[in-house]
């Protein structure tokens, strides 16, 4: 009927809306819950939050056009359906932790932190100003370095740049068991998942661990290793090395990721 | 009863007032009291008889409300037709007619759009936003002087209006030979053919969900997602999702600044910050980087918004490359990840300069004049109502903060399409190519640039993190190599063509793919013969 012409609703306007405050709804969901630390760096939080505010305000200016005509060209759904595609995705499969062997290994891994070799005390500096680490939560009473969630990050670089002054140091790691091709029956790596933007850039990383009866751990499994730092070479490259006196299954963390930055 | 509006569009002498009388001959109006409101002075005068009344109209700002009510109340016709002026703004009579009080009374019935066939490619060319808008706001087009005119040329202006108007019915004005009279024959009407392709996957997808659920409901009584085993995809799921949670962000940021450029910002005041000169240019466009320090994603709304406004095209790819190396954020996180070896920042800083300047030159001499943006014949790249409104200054505070928002939310749509599909692809590349890939492939000389810039194109890694990426290439190719990766990935990845691809022409997106490929291969390997 001619007469409602000018009171049809506007199919495009309202599509714009729902897609916008479709990803709102997910973004701040998935902050709230903390589920975003699946996807990406804590540092991007308050982003996502401004995100999910600038997708809901302009939703609201877009539906100020619900009873406004739109004159100009049909929209083409295929546009909106491009946006569906994550958004459908993101709420069926929630992101969850990686498995180490289903992630691509474009990214080398266990030497990860080395290159640089030992180096001056002021890099050193720069990295434990930069974390703001408390004595205490980093190393234990009986001198013991401590690598667990906040520290893990700490230790990782640390221990590549001044290698010698640790040797002899004892050491716990709480990690998975993540191996490489090129290792003996008694060298594994306890890794941890380091996020530096986001999933898709993640990479295991580590200190290579020596130990009789590592075979009996299986790939994946989390462990909490406790041995002396050495130094060694492998792939001609000097590196640390942990010659591990215990290694026991743990309880996987609660998050399982560690985040440079 | 309503009064019907019609309006009438088109440039002087394009045949609209042969139009309304040639509507008047076949009856059209002949049985209800019209008023023709005339707003230009044309060659044609309009056949008037007993129930028509002509109003002429020569000043624009004169049609107000209360000029609408008066004829109402003097005439009291059944139908008003709107001879448009066509140098005045259609959207405004448009929103005059969607006003509160005019709708009690009227209805707008058509909006006519007359084309003369012969000066179509001329005033398209020249006239640009006030024909498109004129065009794009129609249901009605008439192609008119289509007689002796070529078949292929008509073809082209069809695909022309096609792209500006997806719904008018077209029709083209033949003059039948026997009787002289004029005879309007439609041509295409879009309205005709039941549903487009994109809404046909739409539909299908809609269907497809909802029949999964039901399917899923019948057969397990309550119906649960997680009841399904899609572990295997969590995966590729977590990857590609985290890609769009960090980067829509950054993009809203980016689409927020060139929407606010777009509305706020005139014209002039950006082409005089770009100085003519093109060695000031470049120093301009290279600076500009430091004061957005966002992501690389977020720079890409930005330069097409600038050659929208006019900068030089050499001007805005140069900042487009040089925004990400210059980013402080960028710099900082290099000094960062190469703790003890600063050296390796400013490498990065100067090759980084060396390609997107060099770029930039090639650019500016062989540099097509061609409109680069994608849709350019209509300003209204987006669609959105802030494109193709002339004149903003007129307008209040709110209604400037409402087109930010249309436009910034229009542009993001249009570019975040593109971000998925970038990222769909290359999460794909992570997740199905062989493990190790890299390691496995030769790591010597100038395949290991190819290679490392290769990867950072695929793995389109956030230019403020991929230095910490890297760096753990460090052990496996040369510093030659990892620079590669490092200058590319800032510059252009697969995230960034398609983003590209929602602002740019397809065909420029390539070229300037493979200019910064080609260059920054050729700078990297002159830079290693000397650094490294």
């Amino acid at each position: 009927m001619r007469v409602f012409k000018n009171y049809e609703i506007n199919v495009d306007a309202i599509l714009k809306s729902l897609v916008l405050l479709g990803f709102a709804v997910f973004f701040l969901t998935s902050f709230i819950s903390g589920n975003y630390l699946f996807y990406v760096n804590p540092r991007y939080g308050l982003y996502i939050v401004f995100g999910a505010i600038a997708m809901i305000l302009i939703s609201v200016f877009f539906l100020k056009d619900i009873f406004k005509v739109s004159r100009r060209q049909r929209p083409n759904k295929l546009n909106y359906l491009i946006f569906l595609i994550p958004l459908v995705i993101a709420f069926v499969i929630p992101g969850g932790t990686i498995e180490p062997n289903s992630l691509h290994s474009f990214q080398m891994s266990v030497e990860a932190g080395a290159g640089t070799g030992d180096n001056e005390e002021d890099t050193e500096k720069n990295i434990s100003e930069r974390k703001k680490l408390r004595e205490e939560d980093i190393i234990r009473d009986d001198g013991t370095i401590l690598m667990n969630d906040d520290s893990f990050m700490y230790w990782y670089e640390e221990l590549y740049i001044n290698q010698k002054r640790y040797i002899g140091r004892e050491i716990e790691v709480i990690g998975f068991v993540f191996r490489m091709d090129d290792f003996n029956q008694s060298e594994f790596v306890p890794a941890r998942f380091m996020m530096v933007c986001c999933a898709a850039d993640m990479q295991p990383g580590g200190f290579l661990s020596r130990y009789e009866n590592a075979s009996q751990f299986a790939d994946n499994s989390w462990v909490k290793v406790v041995g002396t730092i050495e130094q060694t070479v492998f792939r001609n490259q000097s590196m640390p090395v942990i010659i591990a006196h215990t290694v026991e299954q743990v309880e996987k963390p609660e998050m399982e990721y560690v985040y440079p930055f | 009863m309503k009064i019907q509006i019609d309006v009438i569009t088109g440039f002087l002498d394009s045949g609209k007032t042969t139009y309304i009388n040639e509507q008047i001959k076949e009856g059209r109006y002949l049985k209800e009291k019209t008023v023709i409101i005339q707003c230009e002075n044309g060659q044609t005068e309009v056949n008037k008889n007993d129930n028509i009344y002509v109003v002429k109209c020569n000043n624009e700002n004169s049609i107000d409300e209360e000029f609408f009510l008066e004829i109402i109340k003097e005439h009291s016709p059944l139908r008003i037709v709107v001879e448009h002026n066509g140098t005045w703004s259609i959207q405004l009579l448009l929103d005059l007619l969607d006003s509160s009080k005019l709708r009690k009374f009227c209805l707008l019935d058509r909006i006519i759009h007359t084309v003369d066939v012969n000066t179509f490619d001329v005033f398209i060319n020249n006239m640009g936003s006030i024909l498109t808008e004129q065009i794009s706001l129609s249901n009605t087009i008439i192609l008119n002087k289509t007689d002796n005119f070529p078949f292929e040329k008509l073809q082209s202006i069809r695909k022309t209006l096609k792209t500006l108007n997806k719904s008018a019915k077209v029709y083209k004005c033949i003059t039948k030979k026997e009787s002289n009279s004029l005879i309007y024959e439609c041509l295409f009407s879009i309205n005709a053919f039941p549903r487009s392709k994109g809404d046909k996957l739409f539909l299908a997808f809609t269907v497809f969900i909802l029949g999964y659920v039901v399917f899923a409901l019948l057969r397990g009584g309550t119906f649960s997602f997680s009841d399904i085993d899609l572990s295997r995809y969590q995966t590729f799921s977590t990857l590609f999702i985290s890609i769009l949670m960090q980067a829509f962000p950054f993009i809203l940021i980016g689409v927020f600044i060139s929407a606010i450029f777009q509305v706020l910002v005139p014209e002039e005041a950006i082409l005089k910050v770009f100085p003519k000169n093109p060695i000031a240019a470049f120093f301009v466009a290279i600076t500009a980087g430091i004061f957005f320090p966002i992501c690389d994603c977020a720079i890409v709304p930005i330069a097409g918004k600038l050659v929208k406004k006019g900068v030089p095209v050499y001007c805005a790819v140069t900042f487009l490359l040089a925004a990400p190396i210059v980013d402080p954020v960028v710099i900082a996180s290099t000094f960062y990840a190469f703790p003890g070896n600063p050296k390796i920042a400013v490498y990065r800083v100067v090759i980084g300069l060396t390609v997107a300047i060099s770029v930039g030159i090639i650019t500016l001499i062989f540099g097509q004049k061609d409109n680069i943006l994608r849709n350019n014949i209509n300003n209204s790249w987006c669609g959105c109502e802030a494109c193709t409104v002339k004149n903003l200054k007129n307008k209040s505070i709110f209604n400037k903060i409402y087109l930010v928002f249309n436009h910034a939310g229009s542009e993001f749509l249009m570019v975040g399409r593109f971000l998925i599909i970038g990222a769909f692809l290359s999460v794909l590349a992570q997740t199905s190519l062989p493990q190790d890939i890299l390691s496995t492939i030769s790591s010597e000389g100038l395949i290991s640039i190819i290679i490392m810039m290769g990867a950072a194109f695929f793995l389109s890694i956030c230019s403020t993190s991929d230095a910490f990426i890297a760096r753990s290439f460090t052990n496996h190719f040369p510093m030659s190599s990892v620079m590669g990766f490092m200058v590319m990935g800032a510059m252009i990845d697969i995230k960034n063509v398609f983003l590209l691809l929602g602002t740019f022409k397809r065909r420029f997106v390539i070229e300037l793919l493979f200019i910064i490929v080609a260059l920054a291969f050729s700078i990297i390997t002159i830079y290693t013969l000397l650094l490294f």
